[in-house]
């Protein structure tokens, strides 16, 4: 069996609240009694992307307990998956239950990764999106309805689901404060939609930084002037944070009052957000396992490198992050993102959440170079 | 019950035969359905909230129209016909917000196509969302076959804004509300947009395809992609697993060209956007389909119409919408004598063979359409009891009656193409031209008769209008991407319009599509 969620709990408001404020002792607990439950590493091991792979590292499934087991098992990385969807065969050996629905990442160096999901992995994501949409909700003096611009890209790329699951979320249990207009960007040339977001004005803007970049160029006059009404940015796919990050340059480009780092990817299943204290992104604890390899240590081809648990790193560990998720479809053990994080803190946030706080502060292969 | 075990409970098996999602509504005698009709009319409050809108507030007062008097067809026949046109006039004028009718804010705006480069928007609000997911869920018991859990679908949607867009996720989280058919069980997908349908049919060809969802023009030209390609995708497979059999496979597709139906087992085709006729047997022999069914709907309308397991028509819903048709020479008319008004009659009453233009109205709660000339042209198949049961009329779509150039995916505005040739100086004006829509086996073919204002070197002439037809973006994009033919130009000295009767130009002709739409 894997994660379940009952529809009660997926379409509550505020469902989850309780596990935001758990003491991160006990979510680590959770976790620990999770993976005893899910059978993680058995069921992991009928994967082809793992059962070789560790037992040619000499690693017995059954014997696997509890999630400090987990350091012991090979990593994965992006390479693994690219190979995965390489053919028939190997799709149909690595897959452990038939996904509902298919997403893949942005793509934008090299083939995209393939990404599956169940309806049960689904009902995952939809329920993070609503613990950060809620997360987001509130906002002293909003109009209602808030008018939110929300650029996409078109299916099968991940960032498609956003803006339709975040509707979903506030139309079933978030008080229907939202009216949206989705766009892609490859539609502006030839439907110019931008003119008629000038027209109705949005409040919110939702977009990947690249996008919300392009936007701006594209607006014929400056775009905090184009759109006076907006007072808040939701972005993601690059930092807003750090020596690279965003912020300042797309407040003040759309004359922001408030921006919101976003992490999203169709690797990770999880969605995660800056909290209104703007203290970091939550990582939230309960479904997935964090860890970081921090940086400084031997480079590839030595051994492998060590990790910490994010929840027990010193803040300031910088490094690459790591994730274990329980996915139904395929899930991840040790997956490599290639992102880049800072771990700020893991004492509880002004905003009373317990889950540890990071900053994304960009690629692993960009710092490199 | 948790999700999990929602993906593992066993598919209900046995027949499919007569099974409905709203039996009561769907089965109904037509009769019955009018009656029912009626007595929404006498009670609905929508026309009141439509004349707030600008779309018809003004054309209805000057028109002496009492929004709160309507109460029954007979009242309704009165109003004013309303169309894109108007649509796109209204909405140069006026802010967006103006054209909500409904007391709840939209949840989505979509943009349609703007094929004459300006796009309309269209709000959509919650409860106009559920009545199309609720008239959906018919849809899943339409066909011969029910969906099985492991049907593997490849669907082909446009990017936001186009509504196609928004169906996926928004549908997934229906389903986790437990909302749909509980006795059939989706499969898997792969759903892309044009921009990665290379990417995505691929995967979906991995992943053994059974069922596709898309204009057909785009998948004939994947498969005559595939064609192409059909060495290497051998190739592939022998990489993958070597054997004495694929490199049999691997030779002989050297020397003849691979169908995808030699690779794939596809059985279901659902198709939208454009006529399935002239493209069906060109389906059935690329991908061995079994079965096809045409899909209809339109962003202002939301609700789809879809041919049923007795491919005879798509069922034309009559409990959310009142269908009325204007006859074919009624539309002859109208182009010929300035300000003639053609009447419509009511869909139930048309009979067999009848054919004209469709016009709808229905009872949409943010953007509810009345008397609304969808430009599409139908033909009457049917208003009795159809095979499978359902009771309302059927129709066939055939083509656009509006000046809309409609090569399937392909579509711009005649005054797109007029913009350009009135362009030409060089070597003469174009003093006559028209267009003529034909196909060659199932490719739509353009061809532009020109008569020159002088007299001209033929080949001159032909090369500054195929340059100008090259300046229609969407047209160029079209042949360069083998989705349509490459147009023909002709130069004729005397360009009559054929039609008989009439004095009148007309600049747009789709010749009969029979025969010729064989491969
Ligand atoms: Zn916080
Ligand atoms: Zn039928």
């Amino acid at each position: 069996m894997t994660v379940s969620i009952t529809p009660e709990a997926l379409f509550s408001p505020r469902a989850d609240e309780p596990l935001l404020h758990l003491p991160l002792a006990e979510l680590v607990s959770q976790t620990e009694e999770l993976l005893e439950r899910c059978d993680l590493f058995r069921r992991a091991a009928r994967s082809s992307l793992y059962g070789q792979r560790w037992r040619a590292a000499g690693i017995k499934p059954e014997l696997l307990q509890g999630r400090a087991a987990l350091r012991r098992l090979p990593f994965l990385d992006g390479t693994d998956l690219i190979a995965m969807a390489e053919s028939r065969d190997s799709l149909r050996k690595a897959l452990l239950t038939r996904p509902r629905i298919w997403v893949t990442s942005r793509g934008t160096s090299g083939p995209k990764k393939w990404l599956p999901l169940t309806l049960a992995d689904t009902a995952h994501w939809f329920a993070r999106l609503r613990r950060v949409s809620e997360m987001l909700s509130v906002e002293p003096d909003a109009p209602i309805p808030t008018f939110v611009l929300a650029i996409n890209e078109p299916m099968p790329r991940v960032s498609n689901a956003l803006p339709y699951l975040w509707e979903r979320a506030d139309y079933l249990t978030g008080g229907q404060r939202l009216e949206f207009i989705v766009a892609a960007m490859t539609m502006l040339p030839h439907n110019h939609w931008d003119r008629f977001v000038v027209q109705k004005q949005p409040q919110w803007l939702m977009a990947s930084v690249d996008d919300a970049r392009r936007l701006a160029q594209e607006l014929e006059v400056k775009a905090s002037r184009a759109l006076p009404g907006l007072r808040r940015g939701i972005f993601w796919s690059q930092p807003l944070d750090g020596p690279a990050g965003a912020r300042a340059e797309l407040e003040s480009t759309y004359g922001l009052a408030e921006s919101f780092s976003l992490y999203l990817s169709a690797e990770c299943r999880e969605m995660y957000a800056e909290c209104p204290a703007h203290a970091g992104l939550h990582l939230w604890m309960d479904g997935v396992i964090h860890e970081i390899i921090p940086d400084g240590q031997a480079p590839a081809g030595h051994e492998p490198p060590e990790t910490l648990f994010v929840d027990q790193a010193p803040p300031g560990t910088e490094g690459e992050y790591v994730i274990t998720t329980f996915t139904e479809a395929l899930p991840l053990i040790r997956y490599r993102t290639g992102d880049r994080i800072r771990v700020l803190d893991t004492a509880p946030c002004a905003c009373g959440v317990t889950h540890p706080r990071v900053l994304f502060t960009g690629r692993m292969a960009a710092s490199a170079a | 019950m948790n999700f999990s075990e929602a993906e593992t409970k066993p598919q209900v098996a046995a027949s499919f035969v007569n099974h409905y999602w709203e039996p009561d509504w769907e089965c109904a005698p037509l009769p019955e359905l009018v009656a029912r009709l009626e007595a929404r009319l006498a009670e609905t409050d929508i026309f009141v909230r439509a004349a707030r809108s600008p779309l018809y507030r003004q054309r209805w007062q000057e028109a002496g129209i009492d929004p709160a008097a309507i109460r029954s067809y007979r009242d309704l026949q009165r109003v004013p016909y309303t169309d894109a046109a108007d649509l796109r006039l209204a909405q140069e004028r006026h802010h967006p917000d103006e054209f909500v009718c409904s007391d709840q804010s939209p949840r989505f705006w979509v943009s349609t196509s703007g094929s004459t480069g300006v796009p309309k928007w269209v709000p959509i609000g919650g409860a106009d969302l559920e009545l199309a997911r609720r008239i959906g869920h018919r849809l899943a018991y339409f066909g011969e076959k029910p969906a099985r859990p492991d049907d593997m679908a490849l669907a082909i949607a446009a990017p936001a804004p186009f509504i196609s867009d928004t169906s996926t996720w928004p549908g997934l989280v229906n389903e986790l509300r437990g909302d749909g058919p509980q006795d059939i069980r989706q499969g898997e997908a792969v759903i892309c947009s044009f921009e990665d349908v290379a990417e995505g049919a691929l995967m979906a060809f991995k992943r053994q395809v059974t069922v596709l969802i898309a204009f057909p023009s785009l998948i004939m030209r994947l498969a005559e992609g595939l064609t192409e390609n059909a060495p290497l995708l051998a190739a592939q497979q022998l990489k993958q697993k070597f054997t004495l059999a694929n490199l049999l496979a691997y030779l002989v597709t050297r020397l003849r060209q691979i169908r995808p139906r030699d690779v794939v087992k596809v059985h279901t085709g659902i198709f939208a956007g454009e006529p399935l006729d002239p493209y069906r047997r060109a389906l059935y022999d690329a991908w061995g389909l079994k079965l096809s069914y045409n899909f209809y709907t339109f962003s202002e309308y939301q609700i789809g119409f879809c041919e049923c397991r007795a491919q005879d028509g798509l069922h034309v819903w009559m409990d959310v919408s009142l269908p009325e048709i204007i006859l074919q020479a009624d539309l002859e008319r109208e182009r010929e004598e300035e300000g003639y008004v053609p009447p419509a009659r009511p869909l139930w009453e048309a009979s067999a063979g009848d054919e004209g233009e469709l016009v709808l109205t229905h009872f949409g709660d943010t953007f509810p359409l009345v008397r609304w000339r969808t430009s599409d042209l139908i033909r009457v198949i049917s208003t009795e009891r159809c095979l499978c049961g359902r009771t309302h009329p059927r129709v066939n779509f055939l083509q656009r009656s509006d000046d809309l150039v409609n090569l399937g995916v392909i579509r711009f505005s005649t005054f797109t193409l007029q913009g350009k040739l009135e362009a030409i100086t060089q070597p003469a004006k174009v003093a006559r031209w028209q267009l003529r829509v034909s196909r060659r086996g199932y490719k739509p073919l353009l061809t532009v008769l020109v008569r020159p204002a002088s007299g001209v070197d033929e080949a001159e002439m032909v090369a500054a209008v195929k340059t100008a037809l090259a300046q229609v973006e969407v047209l160029r994009g079209g042949w360069e991407s083998g989705l349509v033919c490459v147009p023909e130009v002709r130069i004729v000295p005397d360009l009559g319009d054929r039609l008989p009767t009439s004095g009148k130009f007309r600049p747009l002709v789709y010749e009969t599509e029979g025969e010729e739409a064989r491969p």
